[in-house]
């Protein structure tokens, strides 16, 4: 049986694929829940975050389909997390940017350093050194390569 | 007897009606009144393009229950395709025929096969014996781990073909090859009768047994008209008793609340009534399928939580679980394994170059006991050859 978007999600004019999207991960939800399709699109937050004024549509869609997301996955929403906050301090502690592998497959992390002469190479290669140390650098191979507690995403 | 898994239409290719294997097969489900045709394509062939995803399901079940009895025209033997950008184990395959009537909820076939979901078993045995002979022989110095189990339970029919009674003493002849039976059924009988070992204890030192093996939870709800765990075990026990190594292939594994335990569980009865040195390899991996099965798999299992895992569509392709998941997973029943001995010949069936570094410390080449799965050119001996597996 195809269910059609409720009104608050279609006054939104999705495109044919993003309607495809929300209701996918909507029905993936409900049967996982054992709730209906209709109920997981009429929730609270998703109401919310459409009436939303100062937002344009397409931000709507965009947090109503990241919200839908995470209540899909909700293990790799915690880690997502959990790998940006170890990414966030990294740059914060080092100034160095961290590139992790897309949709956490692989293990290589790049890092981005600049220096416009031979003192801020100087500098960058000590912060370089310092990333081998970093707790939070530490933390995000671990998770890579599976050590993380599962319970706080159910 | 009649199993729960045998079909219940019976369909005969006109080149196949007079071969051996299919007379017997004939004779053995003599309640079904075959029917001879002339087509040789699958009876439930998708002929368009597009499909919606309930007349897909229909199809594919509705060829759980129809077996065709034909001759295979094609190239019998085959590298395992494996998959791109991952690890591949080095195994030959080789398909006595097509589809299974068994029904798990995570099974390929049901993206595999959707365009041809009719059983089949080939009737040209003799073939396909011929082709394997040529290929083993044209390279006496190359290793041929050599397996039946990739679109086919190996076993599920062989109460019905004796198949095995041909394929395990002719493999026994072949000084540089290998077969590996996989399946999840207990239908040993022909594996352990005194038909075969009669011919001595050579006789099965060239055929590794194998089951899938799963924890007691996925076995009960996801593994439909499949031996239960217990049964499995008791098959074990007899072929390890009759002189048969064992494989065990946990895979996939699945994701689901309270895996951890369940996994140790079923590592640990295992090892309660088999010894290690009665195992020859042991593959452990976690789920992975084509998108296209998702929706399939939610029509045809609505009260699996298997599709709702936190698969997504990795690098090959294919829906795996996040990778940090799926490194936890392997991880933790690799090291359940480890614990039982760390000599154990454990190997990742299409996982990645990261996770072999993550788990294994580095390529699969790098452990001693995995010779045997990913030996390409070297030459072993077989037990009976010698004392010591080299």
């Amino acid at each position: 049986m195809s269910l059609s978007l409720p009104d608050h999600l279609s006054a939104l004019s999705p495109s044919d694929n993003a309607s495809r999207a929300l209701l996918g991960l909507a029905r993936q939800i409900s049967k996982r829940d054992g709730v209906s399709q209709q109920e997981v699109l009429d929730s609270e937050k998703i109401v919310e975050i459409c009436l939303r004024e100062k937002l344009g549509r397409k931000d709507k869609l965009k947090l109503v389909r990241d919200f839908l997301e995470r209540k899909r996955y909700p293990l790799k929403a915690k880690l997502e997390k959990e790998l940006s906050d170890c990414s966030d301090g990294v740059l914060k502690s080092l100034g160095v940017k961290l590139e992790l592998p897309a949709e956490f497959e692989g293990d290589n992390i790049s890092f981005k350093v600049k220096a416009k002469n031979l003192s801020e190479i100087s500098t960058a290669s000590k912060k370089i050194l310092e990333l081998s140390s970093n707790p939070e650098m530490a933390r995000i191979f671990a998770i890579l390569s599976g050590e993380f507690a599962e319970e706080d995403s159910e | 007897m009649n199993s729960p898994h045998w079909p219940s239409e019976l369909l005969v290719a006109e080149d196949a009606a007079n071969d051996p294997l299919a007379l017997r097969v004939i004779e053995r489900l003599g309640h079904l009144e075959p029917e001879i045709v002339s087509d040789h394509g699958d009876p439930l062939r998708l002929s368009k393009n597009k499909e919606p995803v309930g007349e897909q399901a229909e199809r594919f079940t509705a060829g759980k229950k129809k077996l065709l009895l034909c001759r295979y025209k094609g190239e019998w033997m085959r590298a395992c395709p494996g998959t791109s950008s991952h690890v591949c184990c080095n195994l030959w395959t080789v398909n006595p025929g097509e589809g299974c009537p068994l029904d798990c909820t995570y099974c390929y076939l049901q993206s595999y096969l959707k365009r041809n979901p009719t059983l089949k078993i080939y009737t040209n045995t003799e073939d396909l014996i011929e082709a394997i002979s040529q290929r083993v022989n044209s390279e006496p110095s190359r290793y041929f781990r050599i397996g039946t189990g990739e679109v086919i339970d190996s076993l599920v029919w062989d109460d019905l073909t004796d198949s095995s009674l041909e394929l395990v003493p002719f493999f026994s002849r072949l000084p540089n090859a290998v077969l590996e039976l996989k399946t999840k059924t207990a239908n040993i009988s022909n594996l352990v009768s005194n038909e075969m070992l009669s011919q001595g204890s050579r006789v099965t030192s060239n055929t590794v047994v194998s089951w899938s093996v799963n924890a007691l939870e996925i076995n009960s709800k996801d593994e439909r008209y499949t031996a239960s765990f217990e049964q499995r075990l008791s098959a074990m026990e007899q072929v390890a008793s009759a002189g048969y190594r064992v494989g065990l292939h946990f895979d996939p594994l699945i994701h689901f609340k309270g895996w951890e335990d369940a996994y140790s569980e079923a590592v640990r009865r295992i090892f309660s009534r088999l010894k290690d040195s009665d195992i020859a390899w042991i593959s452990v991996s976690s789920l992975r399928y084509k998108p296209e099965m998702q929706e399939v798999m939610e029509e045809r299992f609505p009260e699996s939580s298997v599709p709702y895992g936190e698969q997504f569509l990795a690098k090959d392709g294919k829906m795996r679980y996040v990778q940090p998941l799926r490194l936890k997973m392997v991880n933790f029943v690799w090291n359940e394994l480890k614990k039982v001995s760390k000599t154990l010949p454990v190997y990742m069936c299409m996982e990645s170059s990261a996770a072999w570094r993550s788990i294994n410390g580095g390529a699969p080449v790098a452990g001693e006991e995995l010779k045997e799965v990913f030996a390409r050119k070297a030459r072993l001996k077989v037990l009976g050859d010698s004392d010591q597996r080299v």
